[in-house]
């Protein structure tokens, strides 16, 4: 059981480096966010302004002034999320890391299996948690990440500059999202503070 | 080339035929410095003429864009608050319309005309105005240099008997930089005359779209293509600001 929990011990140790870069990433998409959610609201209030309005001196002396400006604003719009498409590769790696780090635990587990003692493998202390904890953990960190990655990848590939609702919705997604799986992250890394180090 | 800094031979008298062209300007890289600047060695010979003329307006160019930017900033930050002044008042024109319902039409009118137009509005708007007066003088600048670049042409054009005046740096003839200062200045007047617009409307207006509309308006400036700046640089490389 010895060399299981120690092989567990470094597979978190090394996704604790790889979610810490995770995390700086995704705070450094929060920037572009803004900019894109403030430039959908620009074009969405420039497409309400020119309805009806054709007694504003500045749409009826200029009436291509408008389209030049929307054009322009999804030229903008375009550029912020190719900006956060490169940031991607960087949660792809995280979630990756801990597949592979779930994939080299399960089939260690596979080999020792038998030598695991049930009993003794939910036995832990303050300090020392158990393995089947620890496993459990790695297990859920894993299947968060992927879920995460992959409805994140999903988001930037549905996205529809047309629908105001649908980008301020993906906005505020994109950043609950990131709270909810980090408080998950705290917690199981306050548990293994001790033992991984 | 070499770095003699002696005076560029005037061009005059010489035949239309490529090939004698090209016969003059191997006599002329033997004989004396080339009459051509190209960067290689614009730093090194003193300019005069048409030249002169064409590589000094580069320069203004150059500053009038980096300063019409810095104005179109300062304009952006103005008209920033000037919208946000208007869009507080318009939040206390709605909840105060349940109270002038119950009042005289003739101090409802009052009223509302003192939230249209709340205190500190008009000071902003002189300010904004003088941004746009700084920014139409630019304008005019910048037609100035295209009036400029017009007369060397027609300058060049006179007194060269060539069909084809060579060109005045590496590549481009007189012509190019007209064309480009022509396309540059087509640009800016329109946006001035948007911006003129905008000016002029942006207290009276209290729609929340509208007054959004009018700051991107003000801030993405439609009429200036995104190539603007790439033009520039083509100028300022063909005459040897920047090197290549």
């Amino acid at each position: 059981m010895e060399p299981l929990k120690q092989h567990i011990k470094k597979v978190f140790a090394t996704l604790r480096g790889d979610l810490k870069t995770r995390r700086e990433c995704l705070t450094s998409t929060e920037a572009l966010w803004e900019s894109l959610i403030n430039t959908v609201e620009q074009y969405h209030c420039c497409s309400r302004a020119q309805e009806g309005k054709t007694n504003v001196a500045v749409f009826r002396d200029f009436p291509e002034a408008n389209e030049k400006l929307q054009t322009k604003l999804v030229s903008t719009m375009s550029l912020l999320v190719d900006r956060i498409q490169k940031k991607m590769p960087v949660l792809e790696k995280t979630s990756k890391a801990a597949h592979t780090g779930w994939q080299s635990t399960w089939q260690l587990l596979a080999k020792q299996g038998r030598h695991v003692d049930v009993a003794e493998s939910v036995k832990g202390t303050s300090t020392e948690p158990c393995l089947a904890d620890m496993l459990l953990w790695l297990q859920r960190l894993n299947l968060l990440l992927q879920q995460d990655y992959a409805e994140r990848a999903w988001m930037l590939e549905s996205m529809d500059f047309e629908s105001e609702t649908l980008m301020v919705g993906y906005h505020s997604l994109w950043l609950s999202k990131q709270k909810i799986l980090q408080q998950e992250i705290d917690t199981i890394f306050a548990y293994l503070q001790f033992s991984v180090g | 080339m070499n770095g003699n800094s002696q005076t560029p031979q005037p061009r005059r008298g010489r035949s239309g035929n490529p090939a004698d062209r090209e016969n003059r300007r191997g006599e002329e890289d033997s004989q004396t410095p080339s009459h051509r600047a190209s960067p290689a060695n614009l730093s090194q010979i003193r300019l005069q003429g048409s030249a002169r003329i064409i590589k000094d307006h580069c320069a203004d160019w150059n500053n009038f864009m980096e300063r019409w930017d810095e104005l179109n900033d300062k304009g952006f930050q103005l008209a920033n608050k000037i919208i946000n002044l208007k869009l507080h008042q318009e939040k206390q024109v709605q909840s105060t319309e349940a109270l002038l319902a119950h009042d005289s039409g003739a101090e409802s009118e009052k009223t509302k005309d003192e939230i249209c137009y709340p205190e500190g509005l008009e000071d902003l708007c002189n300010k904004f105005a003088d941004v746009y007066t700084s920014l139409k003088h630019l304008a005019e600048k910048m037609h100035n240099i295209t009036v400029h670049f017009e007369g060397v042409r027609r300058l060049e054009y006179h007194t060269s008997i060539d069909e084809d005046p060579e060109p005045l740096f590496d590549t481009w003839t007189v012509d190019r930089f007209c064309e480009i200062s022509e396309e540059l200045e087509g640009m800016y007047s329109q946006e001035i005359k948007l911006k003129e617009s905008i000016v002029q409307d942006i207290a009276h207006q209290m729609s929340r779209d509208v007054l959004m509309t009018y700051i991107s308006l003000w801030h993405h400036q439609p009429y200036l293509e995104e190539r603007n700046h790439l033009m520039l640089k083509s100028m300022l490389l063909e005459t040897g600001w920047v090197d290549p």
